[in-house]
């Protein structure tokens, strides 16, 4: 294999959370309330550090958090989780965020996004992953598309927000189909 | 048409009331030897029949939370004619900011089932766009379920969602599938009526 560090990509690494300092951080992430709507279909609000451990030291033991860290600098910018673990099947939901916004569109969060997939396929033997993404965000929509993951559906009109409504789309992507792509990414690599 | 005097809890055989942990848990626990109906309750759990204790408390803790975050409800699915608890109408979350909920509806036994189903789910989509005036509601099924499906399309709803291989039952991996309807198409069809 060539990366033996399971949680390491090529601009970023997934690292677990110190809830203290990192607790911080995302309590600041939320002042950009673009940020918050993009992430949640609920109210946007904020929530104080403290408050925001408080959420995490209790919810922490049924997901798996990481901080997302650049490689060149250490700097964490942004947040992936995996959480609603369905062992029966196979699946869980992934949520994902970059709160550091000069770092949006830049690659980082597809980057983060392959290593999570790798995480949850090789070494949490899961059978698929899924998530959620509004039709607002086409950004992170198009990086989604980019991991491997494809539409299931909409949920027509489901996100109402500054008077206009979007859809809510499901996405999926089977383990199978992360397998043919790590095919493919070897293939191209071997001809080039 | 909608109309403010229409009795939202009634229909032809069936009425809906609150939910009652201690006479209807029991009675309850019954229904989950069902591996549908336990699957229904829990939809990302692993189905299995479940005891009277545990769906008292998961039914107590319910209604707890419908009475303190008022974003969801529960209530009990009644034969009019002698009151006997047939199932459950659940929404077990309401997005108020954003107007949207699903909602589960189930029977416990299947001759039930097969004579009110389509019933209680008219009563349902009446609750959800008269008396909560969501936006849209839908209801999650997996796709070996054929019978529900085709009951919830002759109602107008439609697939929406297809999540492949997120159900297990019968031995393989079926679709989860979402099937839904907007008010704007409830009203349309119903004032058509």
């Amino acid at each position: 294999m060539e990366n033996q560090d399971v949680f390491t990509g090529k601009q970023v690494r997934l690292v677990a959370a110190d809830l203290e300092a990192d607790c911080k951080l995302l309590a600041e992430w939320d002042r950009d309330s673009e940020y918050q709507r993009l992430l949640n279909s609920e109210r946007a609000v904020r929530f104080n550090a403290r408050q925001t451990q408080t959420f995490f030291e209790k919810e922490i033991g049924s997901m798996h958090f990481f901080m997302i860290q650049k490689l060149d600098d250490d700097r964490k910018i942004g947040m992936v989780d995996l959480s609603g673990f369905n062992w029966q099947v196979g699946n869980a939901w992934v949520g994902i965020g970059i709160g550091e916004r000069a770092y949006w569109g830049k690659g980082y969060g597809t980057d983060a996004m392959r290593i999570l997939l790798r995480y949850a396929f090789i070494e949490l033997n899961l059978n698929r992953v899924t998530l959620n993404v509004f039709e607002i965000n086409q950004r992170g929509l198009r990086s989604y598309q980019k991991a491997g993951f494809r539409e299931e559906g909409r949920e027509p009109k489901a996100l109402l927000k500054a008077g206009a409504r979007y859809d809510l789309i499901y996405m999926g992507i089977l383990r199978s189909e992360w397998e043919a792509l790590q095919f493919d990414l070897l293939k191209e690599g071997s001809a080039q | 048409m909608m109309n403010f005097a229409t009795q939202l809890f009634e229909c032809e055989h069936l009425i809906l009331t609150a939910y009652d942990p201690e006479k209807d848990a029991a009675v309850e626990a019954g229904f989950t030897r069902n591996l549908d109906y336990a699957w229904s309750m829990d939809q990302d759990g692993i189905p299995h029949p479940l005891t009277a204790f545990e769906v008292k408390k998961k039914r107590e803790e319910a209604l707890k939370e419908s009475e303190e975050k008022e974003s969801s409800l529960l209530f009990a699915i009644r034969l009019k004619e002698d009151g006997r608890f047939m199932g459950v109408l659940a929404f077990p979350w309401i997005s108020w900011s954003n107007r949207i909920g699903g909602f589960k509806l189930n029977f416990g036994g299947e001759a039930d089932d097969a004579l009110y189903f389509e019933e209680a789910l008219r009563m349902t989509l009446r609750y959800a766009f008269e008396e909560l005036s969501l936006f849209h509601t839908h209801i999650w099924l997996g796709s070996q379920d054929d019978a529900h499906l085709t009951r919830l399309v002759r109602a107008g709803m439609s697939v929406e969602v297809r999540q492949r291989q997120m159900v297990y039952r019968n031995g393989r991996l079926w679709d989860r599938l979402s099937v839904g309807i907007a008010q704007e198409e409830w009203l349309q069809m119903n004032l058509e009526d």
